[in-house]
């Protein structure tokens, strides 16, 4: 199971954070957060990518997976029962589905849309499992939610149209 | 007024990077402002914000009640943000009672996707089940589990995904729900879709982690899968699925070495590839038929193993590297041997140990002990020292823990030169920042100079070394001897101490057997007169090294003790060729001038050891103090005597000290033989006789001497009874009188009386009394002392003869020598303890002996009775117990220091949450009892009639209304006035309104809801109390309801501004009292 995701830039700022094993308090979050980027940060990239570090919030036998993209770190906290190359993958759809859905990303989108990057994140992974891989069924999904948010926003709510009922209902009565 | 957006914040927070605290504080203030609004777009606005900043380490458990408000909005936009708001910010589901608002609009959200042909409403339920997944409790995971069962039928593969997904997170918390609902997951199995299948077999990998037995009945479906499908992310999944049977069902391990090879062979997927290995290595473990006979295509499997992680060792991909390590590492589980005949792969892995990556050296490090045999052992050690040198942090206690695992593995059974493996250690025990080993270490220095006898002169040697250059040194050697600020682990220097102590007698010949070449330096400081003084100012002295430090306590205990022990040996030095040659045959003397300084040192530094503050350093130098004493030794200074004399003295004591102090050599025992010992049970008692032949009174010479006893007024300056390990300043305290036992026996005569007092006897610890038994024995035995039974009467040590509680335990008692006695006084000692418990019981309880016993056989019939059944063997009474907590910490003691770390089967530190799920058997059918919990409508008790009218009229009144415009609907207020046990005053104000206009009831409703729903950000058991039986009166309806309250609110102007203020400070009984009388 993925105990969590977390992305931090290259200071150690986080731009999204997603505990599926509850850790309570933010400040416990704040010091996992801040011990993640601690053991991910000292490595260079040509360190491989798995970290035995522990994150005692999480128990034992943990295993961060990271990667480092420009700007950011994609850690995920994964316990034994994850393939360790699958998460790697993982990772890379992931990123691949954010440069989709923002059209060349960076670390700015992160920033100013950070809850679109979760709505992503839930068409991908939920409650700690994989829920898709496959990037066109992950797209598919992110771009029918997002027509339907921002037709719910377009749509006229039923306070404010008493001039579209009004209207409608005065051609009825010319009819 | 506009609300900032969260891009605004956003920005906000980057353009205010000095006072960042500060204009987050300033908009979490305005967020709280706009969170009371009653326009939920503003409040979903607010809760983006608040989300964000919940990122950033805020608190947003105070808002949880506004998103779950909006969460209920229709909206998807707001939905969407009200889900997220809740799924990040609710802190601890499971104590929030926000979290029960949430299960009627969940449900209805999980029902909704069913009812409409649209794929809106599919995406509608996939975000209330990834909610529910993620703030899912008991009693949620209760109540929706009938829901989330009905979507895996759902014609969409999107929904039944997500409710698969999160059936896991429901069983977490819901752990009953798995027996009832595993059925459809099973079913799951065989969906059309493959990525639904996918999921089903994610499920199940999690759930078998837990409990992996209740999923082999489904092993041959899963076998099925492996062979058939072509989907990688399956078969990782099926195949770590398939690894985690493995244990628990060892045929299937050979069953799966063929296709799992076959999947080696023919995949391109490196991860698959790697999976499929591992699995294949866990299989290893277990492929042994019943006979012990392998099968017979296992070493074509090894090789094929061997081959592939030999391929990902040598890549030049960091990753595939790490994984072929760690394939590796589980290879060698069940095939230590491999790597033995594979000299490339040796030297791969060594040359892994010098890769710039921490997690790759840490894991070729644990491959080590795999690959050493007797031949590489010291050039391999030779190398990993070097890189101790180089490595830094946790890695250099790694790799110092591993130098020490590879040595001592097997009893040492790689080690030819034991000289070379004390070097080793003492090289380690200067290198520092390995605090954590220093223990590991100390303790492995002296099992060696204790079982390896020919390499005993030399532990001796070094160890010298290493307590002697902690001392200032000689000032002219300090400029050219680099070694002067040699730095050890405080850990080792007990250790080093307790072997120049006990193996005092071999320090000559330690200096002796140097080769010539480098000579040792037995200078402590300029001051030092030879290697036995410069040893007993290293030990005595207080200070360390450049006397900045303090020794820690328990150090300097050792350290008092053992440099008696050396002193001891310094007056044996040259006692034998005293007088013959005038000189040791050995060169190494240890001169008058020498003893002289050394017992000037002691004396100086034991009285200031004896004002430690810690009892032990404490106690033992009072005690040798006085023993220094007792033989005739000076006070404090010495300057008053010549050497000469003083060393006669020292020479006279010899023969006391070192009968005391080093009586015989210590012999290793293992805890086995030591458990074995005790089971045993203790030998019978000797007799008095016996006794006196084990003891050499020559020892006590100085007993019979009066001189050094009195000084000249008569009083007494020290006795025997001085040299008592328990008690410190007797001599002092009660002046001893010597009777006719010292003219009969010619034996000091002990007052054995004072050992009955009866407040030693209660102070006594088992140590103590044998001690003093000893003594008092001894002069029994010689002066013709009253025979022991007389004189044991009245003596609390000797109630085990007379209390009946102790003759009630002893024939239950396995063993009385299960007590932590010596022999000598065990069996006593063992009454003594028993009668001390009853006597502890009988103050408390104040019950006769005889009420006591009965009551004990009360309790032991009944645990008979309980524990007849299971089987299990009866504790009887006390002293088994005790034999119980020295079998447990046995147990503990008997844990080898280094066995390797059991295979990564055995999970340890399985997180607390998953213990329920793990206690879920499936493999019994379901019961009667356990049926899904239906969801049931509360039924509102009837009434008496009179009332019934009423509710008939306010519920049309109700639905009257819900026919109009929605914008004046108000919710059932009558029903839930009853609910809520509010009955007389809901159908009162019924009543009170019925006659007044409809403008009015309109105005007191819209209060009342208002009141109700106001987001007071609290979380009111009334408000949510309401929420919930919303729900309940109407599934379908209740999101209209709610969706449209703010407008509902907005819409109802005619509510006066004072109401308004009041409903926040008062009670909504007190309230709706108030409305009732202005009306």
């Amino acid at each position: 199971m993925i105990k969590g995701i977390i992305i931090v830039n290259n200071s150690g700022k986080p731009r999204l954070v997603k505990f599926y094993q509850n850790v309570f308090g933010e400040e416990r979050q704040q010091s996992v957060i801040r011990r993640v980027f601690q053991q991910v940060s000292t490595r260079p990239d040509s360190f491989c990518n798995y970290l035995e570090g522990s994150v005692p919030e999480w128990g034992e036998n943990i295993k961060l997976i990271y990667r480092h993209y420009a700007t950011l770190y994609f850690v995920f906290a994964v316990d034994a029962q994850e393939s360790d190359l699958g998460i790697l993958d993982l990772i890379q759809v992931f990123v691949e589905a954010l440069d989709k859905r923002f059209a060349n990303v960076c670390e700015l989108d992160l920033i100013f849309h950070s809850d679109k990057v979760h709505y992503i994140l839930d068409e991908i992974v939920m409650g700690g499992m994989v829920l898709e891989t496959n990037i066109n069924s992950i797209l598919q999904a992110i771009n029918d939610q997002e027509r339907m948010h921002n037709d719910s926003m377009r749509k006229a709510g039923p306070s404010d149209s008493v001039d579209t009922i009004s209207t409608k209902l005065g051609a009825g009565r010319n009819w | 007024m506009f609300e900032k957006t969260l891009n605004d914040l956003v920005t906000g927070i980057r353009a205010h990077r000095r006072d960042t605290a500060l204009y987050i504080s300033q908009n979490i203030a305005q967020i709280k402002e706009e969170l009371k609004s009653s326009d939920l777009f503003v409040k979903a606005n607010a809760l983006e914000k608040l989300t964000f900043l919940q990122m950033m380490g805020y608190t947003m458990s105070w808002a949880a009640f506004s998103s779950v408000e909006v969460m209920s909005s229709p909206r998807f936009a707001l939905k969407r943000v009200g889900y997220l708001a809740a799924c990040q910010g609710l802190d601890q589901p499971d104590k929030s009672p926000v979290v029960l608002l949430t299960t009627n609009l969940l449900k209805k959200e999980l029902r909704g996707a069913t009812v409409g042909g649209s794929g809106e409403n599919m995406y509608h339920a996939g975000l209330a089940i990834n909610a529910l997944s993620n703030i899912v409790t008991e009693d949620l995971g209760r109540e929706l589990l009938p829901e989330l069962l009905h979507l895996l039928n759902h014609p969409s593969p999107y929904v039944r995904k997500k409710a698969l997904l999160c059936l896991y997170k429901v069983f977490l918390k819901y752990p009953q729900g798995l027996r009832l609902s595993f059925d459809k997951i099973k079913l799951c199995l065989e969906d059309a879709h493959p990525s639904v299948v996918s999921c089903a077999v994610n499920v199940i990998t999690e759930l078998s982690d837990k409990n992996p037995k209740n999923y082999l009945p489904l092993a041959p479906e899963f076998f099925k899968l492996l062979t058939s499908s072509a989907n990688n992310w399956m078969l990782i999944k099926v195949v770590k699925l398939l690894g985690s049977l493995v244990p628990e069902e060892p045929r299937l391990a050979r069953k799966l070495l063929e296709p799992l090879c076959n999947i080696v062979r023919s995949t391109h997927a490196k991860s698959l590839l790697y999976e499929a290995v591992y699995a294949i290595t866990l299989c290893l473990q277990y492929v042994k038929k019943a006979d012990g006979s392998q099968p017979s295509n296992i070493p074509g499997v090894v090789d094929l193993c061997v081959e592939t992680l030999k391929g990902f060792v040598q890549d030049s991909d960091q990753n595939l590297k790490y994984l072929g390590l760690v394939g590796f590492g589980s290879l060698l589980q069940s095939q230590p041997k491999v790597l033995h005949s594979q000299s490339e792969c040796k030297g791969l892995i060594l040359n892994c140990l010098s890769d710039e990556d921490v997690t790759i050296r840490t894991r070729a490090l644990g491959l080590l002990k795999f690959v050493t045999t007797k031949r590489n052992l010291v050039e391999l050690i030779t190398q990993l020292l070097r890189h101790v040198e180089a490595a830094s942090g946790e890695y250099r206690c790694d790799l110092v823990e591993e130098i020490i695992r590879m040595c001592s593995s097997n009893k040492y059974e790689l080690i030819v030169d034991f000289a070379w493996y004390v070097d080793v250690l003492v090289t380690i025990a200067g290198i520092r920042g390995i605090e954590s080993q220093g223990e590991v270490i100390a303790k492995q220095w002296i099992d060696v100079a204790w079982r390896v006898l020919p390499v005993r002169s030399y532990a001796v040697r070094r160890s010298l070394e290493v307590l002697v250059c902690r001392g200032p040194g000689v000032a002219e050697l300090v400029t050219d001897n680099k070694d002067a600020d040699r730095h050890f682990l405080p850990e080792v220097l007990p250790a080093a101490a307790w072997i120049v102590g006990e193996y005092s007698h071999l320090i000559p010949e330690a200096l002796m057997s140097s080769d010539g070449d480098d000579e040792v330096d037995t200078r402590y400081d300029s001051t030092s007169k030879g290697p036995y003084h410069a040893l007993i100012q290293s030990m005595t002295s207080p200070m360390d090294t450049a006397g900045i430090t303090l020794i820690v306590c328990n150090t300097q205990a050792v350290f008092v003790q053992n440099s008696m022990k050396v002193f001891a040996a310094a007056c044996q030095r040259n006692l034998q060729n005293f007088g013959n040659h005038g000189m040791s045959i050995d060169g190494i003397e240890c001169s008058d001038n020498e003893l002289a300084a050394c017992v000037d040192t002691l004396v100086k530094h034991l009285e200031v050891y004896m004002e430690s503050p810690d009892v032990e350093v404490k106690e033992r130098s009072f005690t040798f103090h006085q023993l220094l004493l007792s033989v005739g030794l000076p006070r404090t200074s010495t300057a008053l005597f010549s050497s000469a004399s003083l060393a006669v003295t020292c020479r006279n004591a010899s023969p006391t000290l070192t009968y005391l102090l080093i009586p015989e050599p210590m012999k290793p025992i293992s805890a086995k033989a030591q458990r074995r010992k005790l089971a045993e049970g203790h030998p019978s008692p000797l007799s008095v006789h016996e006794w006196e032949e084990d003891i050499n009174w020559q020892a006590f010479w100085f007993l019979e001497d009066q001189t050094p006893w009195f000084s000249q007024d008569g009083s007494i300056k020290g006795t025997a009874e001085s040299i008592s390990f328990t008690k410190q300043q007797s001599a002092s305290s009660d002046k001893i009188s010597y009777g006719d036992g010292r003219s009969t026996g010619g034996m000091v005569r002990l007052r054995t009386d004072h050992i009955g007092s009866p407040l030693e006897g209660a102070e006594n610890i088992s140590f103590g009394s044998a001690t003093k038994n000893f003594y008092s024995d001894c002069a029994s035995g010689s002066s013709n002392a009253p025979p022991p039974s007389t004189r044991r009467e009245g003596d609390p040590f000797y109630l085990s003869s007379v209390v009946p509680s102790s003759e009630l335990m002893s024939p239950t008692q396995t063993g009385p020598g299960k007590l932590p006695l010596s022999s000598k006084g065990t069996k006593d000692a063992a009454g003594t303890t028993a009668s001390r418990f009853g006597s502890i019981k009988l103050d408390s309880g104040g019950e006769s002996d005889e009420g006591l016993t009965e009551r004990r056989s009360d309790k032991k019939k009944k645990k008979k009775s309980k524990q007849k059944a299971a089987g299990v063997h009866e504790v009887r009474d006390v002293s088994s117990s005790f034999k119980n907590d020295f079998a447990a910490s046995d147990e503990e003691d008997d844990s080898e220091l280094y066995q390797p770390k059991r295979a990564s089967l055995t999970k340890p530190g399985r997180a607390k949450e998953f213990e329920n799920l793990a206690l879920v058997d499936l493999t019994t059918p379901l019961g009667e009892h356990e049926v899904l919990p239906r969801n049931e409508h509360y039924v509102v008790p009837e009434r008496p009639r009179k009332s019934e009218p009423k509710q008939e009229k306010a519920k049309k009144k109700k639905k009257d209304r819900k026919k109009k415009a929605s914008k004046d609907y108000r919710p059932a207020e009558a029903a839930t006035g009853d609910l809520l046990g509010f009955d007389s005053l809901g159908f009162a104000s019924v009543e009170g309104t019925s006659g007044v206009s409809s403008a009015a009831i309109d105005k007191l409703n819209g209060c009342e809801w208002e009141t109700l729903t106001s987001p007071t950000g609290s979380s009111n058991p009334i408000n949510s109390a309401f929420d919930d039986l919303l729900g309940l009166e109407m599934p379908m309806e209740s999101s209209t309801c709610l969706s449209n309250s703010g407008h509902a609110k907005g819409a109802i102007d005619s509510v006066d501004v004072h109401v308004r203020k009041e409903k926040k400070t008062k009670t909504k009984t007190k309230k709706l009292k108030k409305e009732k009388k202005s009306d």
